[in-house]
């Protein structure tokens, strides 16, 4: 019997992480991530999981560590954000060049400076070239499922990637939701075991990792993580489809909310799309064909599916939670591209920063926008006060 | 670049089951050296002084692996005899 549990995004992290078997945990305490941490402690505590949490000195040293574990055959789960995520960063280019499919959860904070602590995609986007697969999750629900869904993913023989799957600081961090937890053993039998071939640290038959090339290989190497992406963008379609069998909720690449016959869509990621989804009836019910297209797979980027769900839109509006300067938000430039030559104009939105507000009010202000075609292929912040 | 392994065949990650020796890295090198047979004594120095031990005994006589050496010249500082040469094989800018 599946059970329903009152839980905050970190509790269903960790609870996607045990009901699918992650065998090494190397953590280092980060807000908003900590809370995960106790919650996997707790259940270590309770001998209902079965892990090897490692408290190491450093998010560099927790990543070195998943790396390790990785290389020796373990199914790894780790998790970080904001500047803990950016501690990283170097080894998150390791661990997708030596392949190893650790799964990490990103709880998308603002990264300083000005310090904070509230939701902000920033964190994630910073990491959008470092060959990891890069999902967003809208609710608790997805948070636990994707989870589940990322230890799939990334074994996957025809991926072999390291994977995170976001979800923003205190908006789902810690709210609490009524999440489905699945059976254990069902998890257990959908991500199935874990048996590299591919990089595997083994004393009976000894291999370099990590040998330094000359000019004559690291292209090639380089575009082997690129048919992996590519290879992950069928995957996770297909993972979607079996975990909708299994448990009987469906995410795919893309999250189309009565996108079929609009004419107005906004494109996002994470929360926001809950707030538009409700604009979105709201303006149905006066009339106005709008919709809001949440993209769920940043990384690798959907582009033929976000095409095809677009082609009776006559102007998209992309509403970013992050900021590039001297350039733009990271889904507009990606929308902008998925869209070239196909005649809809992408007007660009910066919104949320370091936690404010995105209220119904503001998304639609953007719609008006669109439906008027006012200042299109434009960047605009809200509630900037100029 | 012809018979370099193409995409297929390359592992997913840059393992190597072997040692080092299979990576061939004379070709860093833009300089011939060469030791004089006539004026070597057979003291190893360079030997043991060679940071990619690229000198083979061979034969009774120390020989450079080409397939190794990159053409540093420790060796050539490092022999009491001269017996060392290093000769320019590229002009440098």
């Amino acid at each position: 019997m599946n059970k329903i549990e009152l839980l905050n995004g970190n509790e269903a992290a960790a609870y996607g992480a045990m009901l699918s078997g992650a065998e090494i945990i190397p953590v280092y305490p980060i807000t908003p991530q900590t809370p995960l941490i106790h919650k996997i402690s707790e259940f270590i505590a309770k001998g209902e999981f079965d892990a090897d949490l490692i408290h190491l000195e450093s998010d560099q040293s927790a990543l070195a560590a998943a790396v390790g574990a990785s290389l020796g055959g373990a199914r790894v789960f780790t998790a970080t954000n904001s500047q803990g995520l950016l501690y990283m960063a170097e080894v998150c280019y390791y661990a997708s060049g030596l392949r190893v499919p650790i799964v990490m959860a990103v709880i998308n904070r603002a990264v300083s400076s000005p310090h904070s602590r509230y939701p902000d995609h920033s964190d994630a986007m910073a990491l959008k070239s470092s060959h990891w697969i890069q999902l967003f999750c809208e609710t608790n629900q997805e948070v636990l499922d994707t989870a589940i869904q990322m230890f799939r993913i990334c074994e996957d023989r025809r991926v072999l990637l390291p994977g995170m799957f976001s979800y923003e600081s205190y908006l789902l961090s810690f709210t609490w939701e009524n999440v489905e937890v699945p059976e254990q053993e069902k998890v257990r039998k959908f991500v199935g075991e874990y048996n590299p071939e591919h990089i595997i640290l083994d004393p009976d038959d000894p291999m370099t990792i990590n040998a330094p090339t000359t000019p004559d290989y690291l292209t090639e190497f380089r575009y082997k993580q690129k048919i992996a992406m590519d290879n992950a963008l069928k995957v996770i379609r297909e993972v979607g489809k079996e975990f909708q069998r299994e448990f009987g909720r469906f995410y795919g690449l893309i999250d189309p909310y009565r996108v079929e016959d609009a004419e107005f869509v906004i494109a996002t990621m994470g929360t926001i799309a809950s707030t538009a989804k409700e604009v979105v009836d709201e303006m149905r019910a006066e009339g106005k064909k709008v919709g809001v297209l949440r993209i769920r797979s940043f990384r690798p980027f959907p582009r033929e599916e976000v095409k095809k769900a677009l082609k009776s839109a006559e102007a998209v509006a992309t509403i970013d939670r992050n900021f590039s300067a001297g350039s733009n938000g990271a889904l507009y430039d990606e929308m902008r591209s998925a869209l070239y030559n196909t005649g809809i104009p992408v007007k660009g939105y910066i919104a949320g920063l370091g936690g404010r507000n995105v209220s119904k009010n503001d998304i639609r202000e953007v719609f008006e926008d669109l439906i008027q075609k006012e200042r299109l292929e434009e960047i605009s912040w809200i509630n900037l006060r100029g | 670049m012809s018979n370099l392994p193409s995409v297929e065949e390359l592992p997913e990650a840059i393992i190597a089951r072997f040692g080092t020796q299979k990576a061939k890295t004379g070709n860093w090198r833009t300089n011939e050296i060469e030791i004089d047979q006539d004026k070597c004594d057979f003291c190893m120095r360079c030997v043991v002084f060679c940071p990619d031990g690229a000198i083979k005994v061979s034969e009774g006589k120390l020989k450079m692996d080409l397939d190794y050496c990159k053409g540093c010249c420790i060796c050539i500082e490092e022999c009491p005899k001269n017996a060392i040469k290093e000769e320019r094989k590229v002009e440098l800018p």
